[in-house]
Formats: C-alpha cells, sequence, structure tokens
C-alpha cells in the first residue's frame, strides 16, 4: 500500500528517467585514466542512491523489462533475451537486489540525518553504494560459473595465475572487474551527493531538515524542485 | 549512437506467426533442458535445431552476427577450459548449451515485436495490479522510451562541454552535470504529469473525501491533456472538457 501512495507523477517520471539513464548509460563508456568503462554498474548504483529502494528497484525492473521486449538497451548494443538468459544475465539480475539494498542504506542515511553534512555525505553514500558490490556477484558469479562450469571457487592446490586448477568463477569472473566496480562506486557516490546537495528532499529528508510539518507528496515534490 | 531498433523485423515466417506466450514457453522450456540434460548428442540436436530456427526468422544479419559474436567467444573460453582440463564430451555440451539457448532467445526476439512482448508483459503483471496499474506500467514504458535519447543527448552534452573545458579524463566534469541535469529534468517531467493530472491513481485510492474534494476541484478547470484514467470502480468516464471548455470560451465572448 506504501508503494501503491507513492505513485505520484514525479516517482513516476524518476522512475522512467532513471531508467533510462541506466540504458543509455549501458551504452556510453567513458575513459577514466586510460581504461574504457561503460557506465552501467554507475548508473544502477546512482539510481539506488538517488531514489531509494523501491523506487530504484522499480527502475532496475524497468531497465531490464526494456531489454528483455528487444530495446536495445543493454551493453553492446544488443537488445532482447540473450543477454538475460546468457551467462553474463546474473550480473542483470544482481542489479535487481543491489538497488534494493542500497537504496535502503541511502534512505536510512537520509532518515537519519546524515546526508545533511557536506563532506560527511559524500563517505557515506560512496560506504553505502560499495555495498552493491558482494550483493552483485553473490547472483551473478554463480550463474556465470554454472554457465561456464568453471567452479566457483578455486581449489587449494591454486598455485599461480596460469594453473588451470586457478580458473573459477570467483577468479576469472569476479576478481579483475572489482577494481573497476569500486572506481564506478565511488564516482557514483560522489555524484550521488552532488545531486542530493542540489535537490535536498528526493530521499525525503528535506521534510525532516526543515521540519516541516507537511506529510504531503506535493509538498515534498516542491521542496525537491526549490 | 544510440537505437531504439531492436533486431525485430515485421514478416511472416512460422515464429513471427507464433503467439509470445508459446514461444517464451518454449524459450523457458528448452533452457532448462539444455541445461539439465548433459548428454552432448542431445545439445548438439537442440543446438541445431535453435539455429534453424533463428535462420527461419530471417533476422539481420548484421545485429544477430554481433550479438551471437558476444556469446560465442564465450562459449569458445569454456570450451576452451574443459579441452584444457581434457574433457571433450563437457566442452561440447556446455558450448551447445551457450549457443542454443541465446540463438533462440535472438529467435524469439527477432520474430515478436515490442508491442508484442509488452502485451505479454502487463499480462504477467495483472497480478501486480494493487501496487501497479496497467496503465502506469504503460506510462512508465512510454515514458522510458522517450526519456532514452534524451538522457542519452544529456551524457553527450556534458561530454562535449567536459571537453571543451579540458576536463575529458575528469569522470566528475561529465557525470556530475548529467546526474544533475538527469534529476532535474525527471523532476520537471513530474511536475508536468502532476499539472495534467496523468498517474494520480495512488491519490485517488488514498481517501475517499479527499477524491470527492479532487473531483469538485477538476470540475473547475478547463483539462488540457487527456482526463485523468482513474480506476474507476462505478466505470462512469469523465466527460468534463468538452462542456466546460465551450462554456469559458462563450463567457469569454
Amino acid at each position: 500500500m506504501a508503494q501503491h501512495r507513492a505513485l505520484t507523477g514525479q516517482s513516476i517520471a524518476l522512475v522512467a528517467v532513471f531508467a533510462a539513464f541506466i540504458a543509455a548509460a549501458s551504452q556510453v563508456s567513458i575513459t577514466i585514466g586510460v581504461v574504457p568503462i561503460t557506465l552501467q554498474t554507475f548508473a544502477v548504483v546512482l539510481a539506488a542512491l538517488v531514489l531509494g529502494p523501491w523506487r530504484a528497484l522499480g527502475a532496475v525492473t524497468l531497465y531490464l523489462v526494456m531489454g528483455a521486449v528487444g530495446v536495445p538497451v543493454f551493453a553492446n548494443h544488443v537488445g532482447g533475451l540473450a543477454i538475460l538468459t546468457g551467462p553474463t544475465g546474473g550480473f542483470l539480475v544482481g542489479f535487481l537486489s543491489a538497488a534494493v539494498v542500497v537504496g535502503a542504506l541511502a534512505q536510512l542515511l537520509a532518515r537519519t540525518g546524515r546526508l545533511a553534512r557536506r563532506g560527511a555525505a559524500t563517505a557515506w553514500l560512496i560506504g553505502a553504494g560499495l555495498v552493491s558490490i558482494p550483493v552483485v556477484y553473490a547472483i551473478g558469479a554463480p550463474w556465470l560459473a554454472v554457465r561456464l562450469g568453471w567452479p566457483l571457487l578455486p581449489p587449494e592446490t591454486c598455485a599461480g595465475l596460469f594453473d588451470k586448477d586457478c580458473v573459477s568463477g570467483l577468479t576469472v569472473g569476479v576478481v579483475p572487474f572489482v577494481p573497476f566496480d569500486i572506481i564506478k562506486v565511488i564516482v557514483a557516490g560522489v555524484v550521488a551527493a552532488a545531486i542530493h546537495r542540489a535537490y535536498p528532499g528526493l530521499l525525503g529528508s528535506a521534510r525532516r531538515a526543515t521540519g516541516a510539518s507537511s506529510r504531503d507528496d506535493e509538498d515534498e515534490a516542491a521542496h525537491a524542485t526549490a | 549512437m544510440i537505437t531504439l531498433l531492436g533486431i525485430y523485423r515485421p514478416a511472416r515466417t512460422p515464429l513471427h506467426l507464433a503467439p509470445a506466450w508459446l514461444k517464451m514457453l518454449m524459450l523457458l522450456g528448452i533452457s532448462i533442458l539444455s541445461l539439465a540434460t548433459s548428454d552432448p548428442v542431445t545439445s548438439l540436436g537442440l543446438l541445431a535445431a535453435c539455429l534453424l530456427l533463428l535462420a527461419s526468422t530471417r533476422p539481420p544479419l548484421k545485429a544477430t552476427l554481433k550479438g551471437m559474436a558476444f556469446i560465442a567467444a564465450l562459449a569458445i573460453m569454456a570450451a576452451g577450459f574443459q579441452v584444457w582440463l581434457g574433457d571433450y564430451v563437457r566442452a561440447l555440451d556446455l558450448a551447445g548449451d551457450l549457443i542454443a539457448i541465446s540463438a533462440l532467445a535472438l529467435a524469439v526476439t527477432s520474430s515478436t515485436s515490442m508491442a508484442q512482448m509488452m502485451d505479454l508483459v502487463v499480462r504477467l503483471a495483472a497480478p501486480l495490479r494493487w501496487i501497479l496499474p496497467p496503465e502506469t506500467l504503460g506510462l512508465l514504458v512510454a515514458l522510458t522510451l522517450r526519456a532514452i535519447p534524451e538522457a542519452a543527448q544529456i551524457l553527450t552534452e556534458a561530454r562535449v562541454a567536459a571537453r571543451a573545458r579540458g576536463l575529458e579524463r575528469d569522470p566528475r566534469a561529465i557525470l556530475i552535470p548529467s546526474g544533475a541535469r538527469t534529476v532535474g529534468f525527471a523532476l520537471q517531467l513530474g511536475q508536468a504529469l502532476h499539472a495534467r493530472g496523468i498517474a494520480e491513481h495512488g491519490r485517488s485510492a488514498r481517501a475517499a473525501d479527499r477524491e470527492d474534494r479532487a473531483r469538485a476541484d477538476e470540475a473547475h478547470a478547463p483539462l488540457l491533456a487527456e482526463p485523468p484514467v482513474r480506476e474507476a470502480p462505478t466505470g462512469e468516464t469523465p466527460e468534463v472538457p468538452e462542456p466546460n471548455r465551450r462554456g469559458r470560451r462563450e463567457r469569454r465572448r
């Protein structure tokens, strides 16, 4: 019921635009240092940090539905079910749970007033965003390992980088990507802090900060656009 | 550049004529079957069948090859690892499964229009109508489709602006403006929706007395856009705008 009441024009617009933002970001890569990386993870974490759990879940779900329906919104300009059913589909499904977990943490931060202070807000948001990494890989890595026929964990006998015992979901599917994910999450935290500074009240924090007694969604919208 | 054109092309092949739910069921069934069996002969049979089905839908060649290249690379990786371990049977099975499922998924995508797929999604989402009314789902999808080029343009403009300042290596210079502008765009869109009374289902369900008051308000305001689609337990359609607008025009004269 709480969710139904939250289906205002503002929430609907935020969910739809962030689904579109994730779609656009999945196809754009920017260069950090020398390595080009796509912005998909960044956009998902940003949506969670900006929108809170339910709207972020809506945005990510909508993004996946658009992809499943056939709009080419996944990385590589390939749309459709092939990506979702493929071995890397687990990472996309993992985004769903990550959106809820990170969004809930961000909302908690907003409710407890931790987003009000400028320097601390960035650190808190980055911290919340970092939680997304284990959540995404908890679903994505086993899925990848099963589909590619790798063991999930490297066995005890694993000795060196080119030892064939060492090929596993963890060493090939997770470890090489984690540094980039950490960079993306840090950037997402910085951007989310800037967005919360520019539009306070997206997570309902302005209501608390200003002590306004109104409980209406329109007022929240007014704060957000003020 | 971002295109909204998937690999669907209208045609009249058998798969194009099959209903969407049947194709999805087939995809689900064959995926489970091919993952459950570890027999290389079955695997290769399914692979051949799926590739034939994909070819039968006559998909656009370039996009299909691009889509298959990614999965083929992964399949070669997986099979190569198994061959390295000396397990040729498993290699055939795994690679066959991977390519078969993605070929079938591409066949479904290339033979089912977005509208058909959306119909299926709406039908599947029907049990959720208390949380998400079907009209809202349609609105969300339509808004997302419209917002994808907008979001892409915002990202591109932020990049161009960052390059103009010589900051194209600084992610903050690109992403903070694009993130903030995206949120700003969404909030303006939300206000536009609110102003037109679109997507106000939540409020109508909230309290009956408020609904009455809202209806009274509506009677005064000339509606510029579609009248708000309510859940309408009585089934009445608000026919406010026509007489109202005429009345106002006459008053002006």
